[in-house]
């Protein structure tokens, strides 16, 4: 009694997650969702300053936004539940899918299929289906022939909502459990301690990434092709670990280094770092040293704005990698510097190095420039899963729209003489030659 | 290299008046069941196309990398797979030449529109050079070649519901129209998917994330579901006919602004390209 009450209420919830409904709900309310993100900004995309100045033009629905944390929509435990629930409606009705595949395939699939042909004999019949590469699919009733072309395509539909459910579930698991950390630093320079990133982020359920030990940046290389476009950059770091224990890697762009199960990726942020001295009526010192993106070009520029703390104005820095423009590499960079007040510029100054000159109340030296680069350190597991998931996908999607099947069926009507069906269960209307040429070839008995 | 771009920017517009030449060939040949201009409309396109690709192939090995950093390189090189995605179709399924009506105009529109943008070399980024990179690429503008055509169809469909008859009647039925709608979106909807996963690949590759929630992701994003949207409709809520052409055609202008319109409005790795 207890055993049918639980299959009972397990095939009702079985069926409201299985409705159609159900799923195109959650599609929908996840896109909307998404569409709403966009328009209202979120904090983890956002400058701080641009954030608080479109909060103070929407004053009339900001309870509503921090009410429902509409401004963190994708950290929000009800996406995650979304999504979930997406993933387990997709999981259970492909399922199905795959069980109902199985009768199609295997069925007698009279059902809505168009008499092409009748008297035709069975080796006939066979030999044009072989011909057509329609493969026999053994059936259980007695006097009907089926031949099926592309059989695997009734499996495409299912494949692909497994394809889904397997990289929804695997990237919500790599969004609550991943973690990772980033580093700027200038050749020679050492990070803090073993949580001093320069930016870091994990998900929900997990903890800050440590590192092993502290980071120094020993050299930075960068290389040009023949066109100045980079074809290598790397960097080569060196962990310090406690008792002064040194792990010696390189990391590239464009290729995942593995250090002790974290992955280290070069970014694609690097470029020349110019040490600045500056002298202020005063007479005091201050040292800056400022990191730019590396130029695009020998004639275009890297740019970089910087607020200094003892000074009431931006500087705002650019610098083209040759003061000559003849190469990327000539370590000969030009600088120039602005300084800003608000929007209007107080003083510009062109640098090279070793070079003084006056930049507004300031005088200003360049002491040296170095390189810099940016390094991305990421724990996740759960990839692999999303990535199969991916394979499946494709591969569900490619065979249910590129490879959909069709069904000759024979009936027996007297001794060996059978009517012949065609039917196409989806798409048919591509497949009208198709049909024709097999209406032609099978003559009568 | 100024010698090098201005026979591009010429090559492009000599291209352009080919496709203009084939696409008003062919309207005459569709449109007043004239067949010898429809068949010189195809040659046009065709001699187009292999122009096109000449241009594309040079520019390739004197920029030295793919068409897809400049907003003139990405545009054209939509213009050149529309065309030669419309070929390939033509030849499996020989009931789309009808979609010429479309597929023309919007490649020429396109390498026209094109040359406004600037044209220029751009460097490509270290990070730029992945093979998953091409892919993630080439598959977005094969999808945006199949949604055109189902945008055809779909069109078309509207059109002979309204009234049948003229031109409209040397179409195929229909249902055919509407069926043949349903399957290009499906191819489309298709690329677009893997394009997307072939782009979170290499985004794994290059910055150890797959996804970044920047604006042009996210809308990709919301195009893919919604195309998911109507396939789920068409098959599993019957909705055919009008409500479905409509349905498909607010999708195809949402492909439009995620391909185009974010490029160009929003501020992200997807937009440098355009900028």
């Amino acid at each position: 009694m207890q055993g049918d009450l639980l299959q009972q209420s397990m095939s009702g919830i079985k069926k409201h997650i299985t409705a159609r409904r159900v799923s195109l709900g959650f599609i929908l309310f996840v896109a909307g969702m998404m569409l709403l993100s966009t328009i209202i900004p979120q904090e983890m995309d956002t400058a701080p300053a641009q954030l608080n100045a479109w909060r103070q033009g929407h004053g009339g629905i900001l309870w509503l936004i921090d009410f429902a944390h509409l401004q963190r929509v994708y950290a929000q435990p009800w996406f995650a539940i979304a999504i979930l629930g997406a993933a387990i409606s997709l999981g259970v009705s492909a399922w199905d899918q795959f069980a109902v595949a199985g009768k199609r395939l295997h069925g007698t699939g009279i059902v809505s299929a168009d008499e092409i042909a009748s008297n035709v004999s069975r080796q006939q019949v066979g030999g044009i289906a072989k011909l057509h590469r329609y493969q026999p699919i053994a059936v259980k009733s007695e006097g009907h022939l089926k031949f099926v072309k592309s059989p695997w395509g009734y499996y495409g539909n299912g494949l692909l909502h497994i394809g889904m459910v397997l990289a929804v579930s695997a990237s919500l698991y790599v969004a609550l459990t991943g973690r990772q950390g980033s580093l700027v630093l200038v050749e020679g320079e050492t990070s803090g301690n073993m949580l001093s990133w320069t930016h870091s982020e994990q998900g929900l359920i997990a903890n800050p990434l440590e590192m092993p030990g502290s980071v120094r940046l020993d050299k930075v290389t960068v290389q040009f092709d023949g066109k100045n476009q980079p074809s290598l950059v790397s960097s080569d770091i060196s962990i310090i670990k406690p008792a002064n224990k040194i792990d010696r890697i390189t990391s590239t762009i464009n290729t995942i280094t593995k250090y002790q199960g974290m992955r280290v990726y070069h970014a694609a942020q690097y470029g020349d770092a110019f040490t600045l001295e500056f002298v202020d009526a005063n007479g005091t010192q201050h040292l800056e040293k400022i990191p730019i993106q590396q130029p695009a070009g020998l004639t275009k520029a890297g740019y970089g704005d910087f607020d200094l703390n003892w000074s009431p104005y931006i500087l705002s820095a650019k610098y083209v990698p040759d003061a000559d423009h003849k190469s990327m590499t000539s370590n000969n960079p030009l600088l120039t510097l602005r300084l800003l007040d608000g929007e209007r510029e107080m003083a510009r100054v062109n640098l090279v190095r070793n070079s003084t000159s006056v930049l507004g109340p300031y005088q200003v030296r360049l002491l040296n420039v170095e390189k810099w680069s940016k390094l991305i350190f990421v724990d996740v597991s759960g990839m692999p899963l999303v990535f199969a998931g991916f394979a499946v996908i494709m591969l569900g999607g490619l065979i249910h729209y590129l490879s959909p099947p069709r069904e000759l069926i024979a009936i027996r009507h007297s001794d060996d003489c059978y009517r012949v069906y065609w039917k196409a269960p989806s798409f048919s209307a591509f497949f009208v030659e198709e049909r024709y040429e097999l209406a032609t070839a099978l003559t009568g008995c | 290299m100024k010698q090098s771009l201005q026979l591009y920017v010429a090559a492009n517009w000599t291209v352009v008046i080919v496709y203009v030449l084939a696409t008003i060939a062919n309207a005459i040949g569709v449109l007043f069941r004239k067949d010898r201009a429809e068949r010189i409309g195809y040659w046009a396109a065709g001699l187009g196309l292999a122009l096109h690709t000449v241009v594309i192939a040079i520019w390739w090995a004197e920029v030295g990398h793919g068409p897809y950093m400049a907003p003139t390189e990405v545009l054209s090189s939509d213009a050149w797979m529309i065309m030669a995605c419309y070929f390939v179709f033509l030849r499996l399924y020989p009931r789309v030449s009808a979609s010429s009506l479309i597929a023309f105009p919007s490649a020429f529109l396109l390498l026209a529109l094109s040359m406004f943008y600037n044209p220029g070399i751009r460097t490509l980024p270290a990070t730029f050079r992945s093979i998953w990179l091409v892919i993630h690429i080439g598959l977005y503008k094969i999808s945006l070649a199949t949604l055109v055509i189902a945008f055809a169809f779909s069109i078309f469909y509207l059109l002979k519901k309204r009234n049948d008859s003229g031109w409209l009647q040397r179409l195929p039925a229909i249902e055919t129209l509407d069926i043949y709608s349903y399957r290009f979106a499906g191819f489309g909807f298709i690329f677009w998917t893997i394009g997307m996963l072939a782009g979170s690949i290499w985004a794994y590759q290059a910055w150890g994330r797959f996804w970044g929630w920047d604006p042009t992701e996210t809308w990709s994003l919301i195009t893919c579901l919604m195309f998911g949207a109507y396939l789920h409709l068409r098959r599993f809520f019957q909705w055919n006919g009008t409500r479905a052409a409509w349905f498909f055609i607010a999708c195809f202008f949402i492909a439009l602004l995620s391909l185009f319109g974010m490029a160009t409005l929003s501020s992200s790795i997807h937009s440098e390209y355009f900028k």
